[in-house]
């Protein structure tokens, strides 16, 4: 049992932490905010969710902005996918509301561990494309993106070049797009990673154009969960302001180091802490 | 590029929108928090688990009691504000998208954000009160 202000003390500095790791490896800090909550404070899952989502939407916006303003961000693009995420998200939080109810909970601990696992693999995988340079970004125009205008350019500072770029495959990009919302709504978490996925690998954007992209998408997708969630009652104020507090302050710190260093050790260090914690969320649904 | 002037306005006008409904909602928070430690409301010496079983933290979402609780100082209605400004800050967004694409004479892109606006709306307003 822990007290209140203890709470609110260990949780702020849990959450500067998340948020600060989160920006240095690109993910956004939420997704360790569920666990922290559950598995340290034994906070009933959906109360979790609900503190989470409330500081997805203030990285998300915070740092919206700043990219907004570079102009590497697709609006068009991001306000037309938002269609399909803030869908998923609305789905995605009825269905964890559903689980609670039925008294399965469970399954949304098993969800959100395999989830925590595929993350690992991914900021794994995130750091070889980083090495490996560019994705192939595709410039023949077609149909839908011509009446869609899903296409555009950014200046890459690193190229020192305008990069042009239009969308294609954008059913399937869509169809990904939707599932990374319906994980936002289901778990509490950005779902940028399923995004990034939909919008670089399928839709072959930009590799920057993709992540800026999908951080400007994700504060209006978990808008539409948070929405639900708070007039439900599972926004619990005291659990939320602390977090909602330490991940802006950690990711706004993480981003500025960001700048300086390269960070493989941390990167491995977050890597081995998702496993961990994966591996205690399947456990603790499995054994309910 | 007939829409890049049109597209730098969008840009600009979404990015303040976002900067200044994250800062503001941080402050509020920051306030809210502040509040609460240095004077807890009833209930507030038990343990983190128990209150928020007990429901203590929960939103009111009732505008005469928010009210009154921030006239008599009470960091939970602070801190029910800092949630609203924070949920309403990408409502707001999707909200001003929608002006500026009718202004730029973009119809479809109106139309995407207002279906947007739509799906957040009836979350908030129509969905949101059954799962209570």
């Amino acid at each position: 049992m822990v007290g209140i202000d203890e709470y609110i003390l260990a949780m702020f500095l849990i959450s500067i932490l998340a948020g600060l790791i989160g920006a240095m490896v690109g993910l956004g800090g939420g997704i360790l905010v569920v666990p922290a909550l559950t598995i340290v404070f034994g906070i009933p899952i959906e109360y979790a969710i609900g503190a989470s989502i409330i500081s997805t939407i203030a990285t998300s916006s915070g740092s919206a902005s700043a990219y907004v303003k570079d102009r590497i961000t697709n609006l068009r693009i991001g306000m037309f996918l938002e269609i399909g995420s803030v869908l998923g998200s609305l789905v995605g939080v009825l269905t964890t509301l559903y689980f609670v109810k039925s008294g399965l909970s469970w399954v949304i601990f098993i969800i959100f561990g395999l989830v925590l696992v595929f993350s690992a693999y991914n900021v794994y995988q995130n750091a070889r494309m980083e090495r490996e340079g560019l994705s192939m970004v595709n410039t023949t125009p077609n149909e839908t993106a011509r009446r869609l205008k899903l296409s555009g350019e950014y200046e890459d500072t690193r190229l020192k070049a305008r990069v042009p770029y239009v969308a294609t495959r954008v059913p399937a990009g869509f169809v990904v797009i939707f599932s990374a919302g319906l994980m936002s709504g289901l778990l509490g978490v950005g779902g940028g990673v399923l995004k990034v996925l939909g919008m670089d690998t399928l839709m072959r954007l930009p590799f920057k154009v993709s992540t800026t992209t999908s951080n400007f998408m994700i504060g209006v997708t978990a808008t539409a969960s948070t929405g639900i969630l708070y007039v439900g009652g599972y926004v619990n104020l005291v659990l939320a302001a602390p977090v909602a507090l330490g991940v802006v302050a950690g990711s706004m710190g993480g981003a500025r180091l960001l700048l300086r260093s390269k960070p493989a050790s941390i990167r491995i260090l977050f890597i081995v802490v998702l496993l961990l914690l994966g591996a205690e969320m399947i456990l603790t649904g499995v054994q309910h | 590029m007939k829409d890049r002037v049109g597209d730098d306005e969008l840009g600009d006008v979404v990015g303040a929108i976002l900067r200044y409904g994250v800062l503001l909602s941080s402050v509020v928070f920051a306030a809210g928090v502040l509040l609460f430690v240095a004077n807890p409301p009833a209930g507030a010496s038990t343990s983190i688990q128990a209150a928020v079983g007990a429901g203590l933290g929960r939103p009111t979402l009732s505008p005469s009691s928010i009210i009154g609780g921030l006239a008599a100082g009470n960091g939970l209605s602070v801190l029910e504000v800092a949630t609203m400004v924070l949920i309403a800050t990408p409502v707001v967004r999707v909200s001003a998208s929608v002006v500026l694409f009718l202004r730029e004479r973009d119809m479809l892109y109106a139309g995407i954000t207002a279906l947007v606006l739509f799906m957040l709306v009836l979350g908030i307003v129509v969905i949101g009160p059954t799962q209570a």
